[in-house]
């Protein structure tokens, strides 16, 4: 699914004042893409995922993805294509406590409403070597366990486009290498297009393409 | 280091303002219904007190249900101070005839010096006093209640005939400081000189009246003096039939039936009050939950899990104070209205005043209750996981183990002694604590169960979702028993309404309307039971019931001397009270040849069909008389009637549906084993309307002027009235408790507000449409309050039917309408609360997820 964004703006108010953070961003990505955004703190990362997730909405400019265009949708029709088309993989992995780790895989196709469920999240947690882990709470796993299942739960529904913020900026190096090298195994032997947002050079390297999100705009690193 | 501790507690109290806030209302809610009742107990007590020495007409008054006799009356002399002012009086029921109409009346047979205390208010006469002179001991006058004159149609300066002597009506009482607030009096007044009635037949042998020497002490009569004089008078008298009342107990005789109800609705406070705790149970584990993480760090940068508890504590501190601030405001706005709601309601002129002890057993309460209930949670604050700072935790909730839950025992402990305390009763107070904690196990269990049983169902992903949420969120069991039991409560009443009016009316209008008397006549000689019978039968009815009276006191239990039991110092209990008053008399025996339709065999066996040769006779008693008196099946009692001993074996306990207005005794002697003792007869006339009643009245009081014929229906419409009243008072304090509930169950809804607000970020952060979310709330707190709602009346009623079997002779129906609109106003409100809820998680913002880390 490839992802095209053209004169993106964003801002926000700040007191009386305004904070211009993106300032007309655009960026072309072809489908099944691998793509690194790098960016210090504070260079607007968090707030361009949020946009191109359709959690929040753009001063002016357009998100298409897969040929739609996310800003002309209701905030209830970006929520449903979100679901259908996103898989979004967090820092601090934002998996449902009281959910085990199976029901947190299997949640996203079971809001789709999509067949075989719990066969598809049991293979998949399977496939990230989490097979003996299936029943176990989000509080009785460690970290990497945590973010391998939130992987697993951003890939399950096939999505086209995988948003990743830090996935192993949470994780000591050793486990972090492991992570990493698991959600790209998944991703390229998917095909999905992915947005890696990261301020680790080591992790930019494994991607297709690198920019670097600077004065509100995105330019190439 | 307290400097910091007081800081680190202050800011985390104000960093966590929304939830201190639902703490200190949820909390002050309960404490100020209590507070409330205890206010008005401290009033109440206080004003009886204050009217007790008018009420009583002396400092103490030395009485008996027979005349006084000679020696009885020197020793009572010798005892009092030399300067006491002394006056005697003769009380009892009888007949008052003018022409064709005659009435019951309460004859007040006084001297001049009556009252030593008080007053009576005269319409022509003015304010009479004890010093005062009276036209009534001058001459055959009467002073009578104005309701009499309109009863019979009299004026002053009209005749009334007493007991085959004509009295002129001299004057009318308009006020009489010796009337009480006893809300079923049976009849008016009719005062008269103690010469003039002693010159009528109206006091015979065994004549059901009162003897009664007050006395007024020159100067102030002390507690303390008091006590030594009644005891040393008692020991020397000798007899339980003499009894020394002093105005200390008086104020406590008289509010006696509003102490019961007192005692009632001080058990309705403290379901509000545990409530609260149950909410604050809830909530600071949550609170604790919250923190643990923060106190990880704490403990990480130095702090000990000493410094930690007492932050905790300070907090708890800080929590006690603003509530009980809160609370006593609200008692204080509240208490001119509800001292005026008094008055109007029980004709007691109370002084309201909020007393600094009781703002202090507030502020002790809650601080203790608060450290009590949080206890648990506090040793968990032993095990703050701060290794965990090192690891990869995901999350951060603080470890509570199941053992931890002992250390309840302490605040279970204090409330049931204030359960005791409240009822004045052991029975009553352990019945209520033992009620309520099982009511909170069997809705803790059945929620478990219930929930545990949903979790497994399937359906769509957000009716999936609801389903795990209800069977994994420990916080919505709090909920579904916080929300059970305030509907099992606000449901209760009404049901036990329902089966008490049934008791006492017949609401169905059935046999048992039939069965009830309309008459209840006592005082019948011997000699008379025939003529009674047939004076009635004349005018078309039955005598029933005819049952011998034979007075006797206890002498000895399996031949240990029965004594007078020397009355207890302090709190008193409701059961010592009346094991005191049981044991202080003598008991009325009768004999019948078999037992009435209010009366069952609970243990033993029935009467031998004869005597048994060289062996004691055989006793049946009341079941409840028999447990206060420490009686058995088996013992031996000797009774001492009229200076005769005759010695019985109890064979048979039995229970005895008082409310059937029949003539009812505690012990029956076997059938023949009495015959020849003295006695009077008691009997009842049924089905008889007010017509006829009234000419029974009228013809038997003509014919046997000592039979005393007391319309039992009206002394049923008082007690209904009077029970109207209580049921209104406990369903305004059981509304109370409901809102509590309602209020416990929104501060701990509003905490799973917060908590899966982030929940349902994440489903819609995961693509679920609001549609979807709005619904897995509305299922999860749908199934919640209607579950609640179900089981909190189901055993509403299954303890209405217990109650009901074991106070109300087993009458039980349920009140549909009652518990239709309870349930209905129970579940639409929180119905309204849960949608509100739901809608507001619904609309939640997904883009919060990228806002940081939350502790």
């Amino acid at each position: 699914m490839s992802l095209v964004v053209k004169n993106l703006k964003k801002s926000f108010a700040q007191g009386e004042s305004r904070i211009e953070v993106l300032k007309g961003l655009n960026l072309d990505v072809p489908s099944g893409r691998v793509v690194a955004i790098l960016g210090q703190s504070g260079a607007g990362k968090s707030t361009f995922l949020g946009l191109l997730s359709g959690l929040d909405s753009p001063d002016s400019g357009t998100i298409e993805i897969g040929g739609h265009d996310l800003t002309a949708l209701s905030p209830e029709g970006r929520t449903l294509f979100r679901g259908r088309n996103i898989g979004i993989v967090f820092q601090q992995f934002h998996l449902v406590p009281h959910l085990t780790a199976l029901e947190n895989v299997a949640l996203p196709l079971e809001i789709q409403g999509e067949a075989g469920v719990e066969d598809r999240a049991r293979a998949m947690l399977e496939s990230l070597g989490l097979g003996h882990r299936l029943h176990h709470h989000p509080g009785t796993l460690s970290g990497g366990e945590c973010q391998r299942v939130a992987i697993a739960r951003a890939l399950v529904g096939r999505p086209g486009l995988i948003l990743a913020d830090e996935p192993s900026g949470n994780l000591d190096l050793e486990t972090g290498e492991k992570v990493t090298q698991v959600f790209f195994d998944q991703i390229r032997r998917s095909g999905i297009t992915t947005i890696l947002v990261t301020h680790n050079p080591e992790l930019a390297r494994l991607c297709d393409e690198r920019y670097s999100l600077r004065g509100g705009l995105c330019v190439p690193a | 280091m307290f400097r910091l501790e007081a800081r680190l507690a202050w800011t985390e109290f104000r960093a966590m303002r929304a939830l201190v806030l639902l703490l200190i209302m949820n909390l002050a809610l309960g404490l100020s219904g209590y507070l409330i009742l205890s206010t008005f107990q401290d009033a109440l007590k206080e004003s009886l007190r204050a009217n007790a020495k008018a009420t009583l007409g002396g400092d103490v008054a030395v009485s008996a249900r027979r005349q006084l006799t000679g020696n009885e009356l020197e020793i009572l002399r010798r005892h009092l101070p030399a300067d006491a002012e002394t006056s005697r009086l003769y009380e009892f029921f009888s007949m008052v005839a003018s022409g064709p109409d005659s009435r019951l009346v309460q004859i007040k047979a006084v001297d001049g010096n009556y009252p030593p205390y008080g007053e009576i208010q005269l319409r022509a006469g003015g304010v009479v006093t004890g010093a005062s002179a009276k036209e009534i001991t001058d001459g055959p006058k009467v002073w009578v209640y104005p309701e009499l004159l309109l009863q019979l149609n009299l004026k002053v300066g009209d005749k009334l005939e007493l007991g085959g002597t004509v009295f002129e009506i001299a004057d009318v009482v308009e006020d009489d400081s010796s009337q009480t607030f006893r809300l079923a009096s049976l009849a008016p007044k009719v005062y008269a000189g103690r010469a003039w009635i002693e010159k009528t037949n109206l006091i015979q042998f065994g004549t059901t009246m009162t003897d009664a020497v007050l006395a007024r002490f020159p100067g102030a009569a002390l507690p303390e003096e008091l006590k030594e004089l009644e005891k040393k008078f008692l020991d020397e008298v000798n007899d339980p039939a003499v009894r020394w009342t002093s105005y200390l107990e008086s104020g406590e005789e008289t509010g006696r039936a509003l102490g019961f109800l007192f005692d009632y609705l001080g058990l309705g406070a403290l379901v509000g009050v545990s409530l609260a705790g149950f909410g604050l149970a809830a909530l600071v584990r949550s609170w604790l939950n919250q923190k643990v993480k923060a106190y990880a760090i704490y403990n990480a940068l130095g702090l000990r899990a000493g410094n930690i508890r007492r932050i905790f504590l300070l907090q708890l501190l800080f929590l006690s104070l603003a509530t009980t601030v809160v609370a006593m405001a609200a008692v204080g706005l509240g208490l001119p209205i509800l001292g005026t709601v008094l008055k109007e309601f029980i004709r007691v002129d109370v002084n309201v005043i909020l007393q600094p002890r009781t703002v202090l057993k507030g502020f002790a309460l809650i601080a203790l209750g608060s450290i009590g209930v949080t206890l648990p949670f506090i040793r968990q604050l032993q095990d703050v996981p701060t290794q965990r700072l090192f690891s990869e935790a995901s999350t951060w909730v603080g470890s509570f183990r199941p053992v931890y839950a002992l250390l309840w025992a302490p605040v279970l402990a204090g409330f049931w002694f204030l359960s005791v305390r409240e009822a004045n009763s052991y029975i009553l107070g352990s019945s209520f604590f033992g009620a309520l904690v099982g009511s909170y196990l069997v809705l803790a269990l059945t929620g478990w169960a219930l929930f545990r049983a949903v979790g497994r169902l399937r359906g769509p992903w957000w009716a999936r979702q609801g389903f795990l949420y209800l069977a994994r969120k420990p916080a919505l069991l709090t909920t579904f028993v916080a929300l059970s039991l305030g509907t099992l409560l606000t449901t209760l009443i009404p049901q036990i309404r329902a089966g008490l009016y049934d008791e006492l009316i017949g609401a169905s209008g059935g046999e048992r309307a039939v069965e009830r008397p309309s008459l209840f006549l006592f005082d019948i000689q011997d000699e008379q039971v025939d003529g009674v019978r047939a004076a009635v039968r004349e005018e078309g009815f039955d005598l029933r019931h005819v049952s011998p009276l034979i007075r006797s006191r206890v002498l000895e239990v399996n031949g240990q001397p029965y004594e007078r039991k020397e009355t207890a110092e302090g709190f008193v209990t409701r059961e010592e009270e009346a094991e005191n008053r049981f044991r202080n008399r003598g008991v009325n025996l009768s004999m019948r040849p078999r037992l009435s339709a209010a009366e069952t065999i609970t243990a033993g066996r029935d009467f031998s069909p004869a005597l048994r040769e060289g062996r004691p006779f055989e006793l049946s008693v009341e079941g409840r008389y028999a447990e206060r008196m420490g009686f058995k099946i088996g013992d031996l009692i000797r009774f001492d009637i009229q200076g005769f001993e005759v010695e019985g074996e109890i064979v048979n306990l039995r229970r005895v549906m008082w409310n059937s207005f029949q003539p009812n005794f505690f012990i029956l002697v076997q059938p023949g084993a009495l015959d020849d003792a003295p006695k009077i007869w008691l009997a009842d006339v049924a089905g008889a309307d007010d017509a006829a009643k009234g000419r029974i009245q009228t013809r038997v009081a003509r014919a046997f002027p000592n039979v005393s014929a007391i319309d039992v229906e009206r002394a049923i419409e008082k007690g209904l009235e009077v029970l109207d009243k209580m049921v209104f008072a406990l369903q305004l304090m059981s509304t109370l408790t409901w809102i509590s509930g309602l209020f416990v169950l929104l501060s701990i809804l509003y905490r799973q507000l917060q908590v899966q607000e982030w929940d349902a970020t994440l489903f819609r952060l995961l693509g679920a449409p609001s549609g979807g979310v709005l619904r897995l709330f509305q299922i999860e707190f749908g199934i919640l309050v209607l579950a609640a709602s179900f089981f909190g009346s189901g055993l509403a009623i299954v303890i209405g039917i217990g109650l009901a079997f074991q106070f109300f002779e087993g009458s039980f129906r349920i009140d549909a309408w009652s518990l239709a609109v309870t349930l209905g106003a129970s579940c639409a409100l929180s119905l309204v609360l849960t949608s509100f809820f739901s809608l507001k998680l619904a609309r939640s913002n997904p883009a919060r997820v990228l806002e940081s880390v939350r502790l």
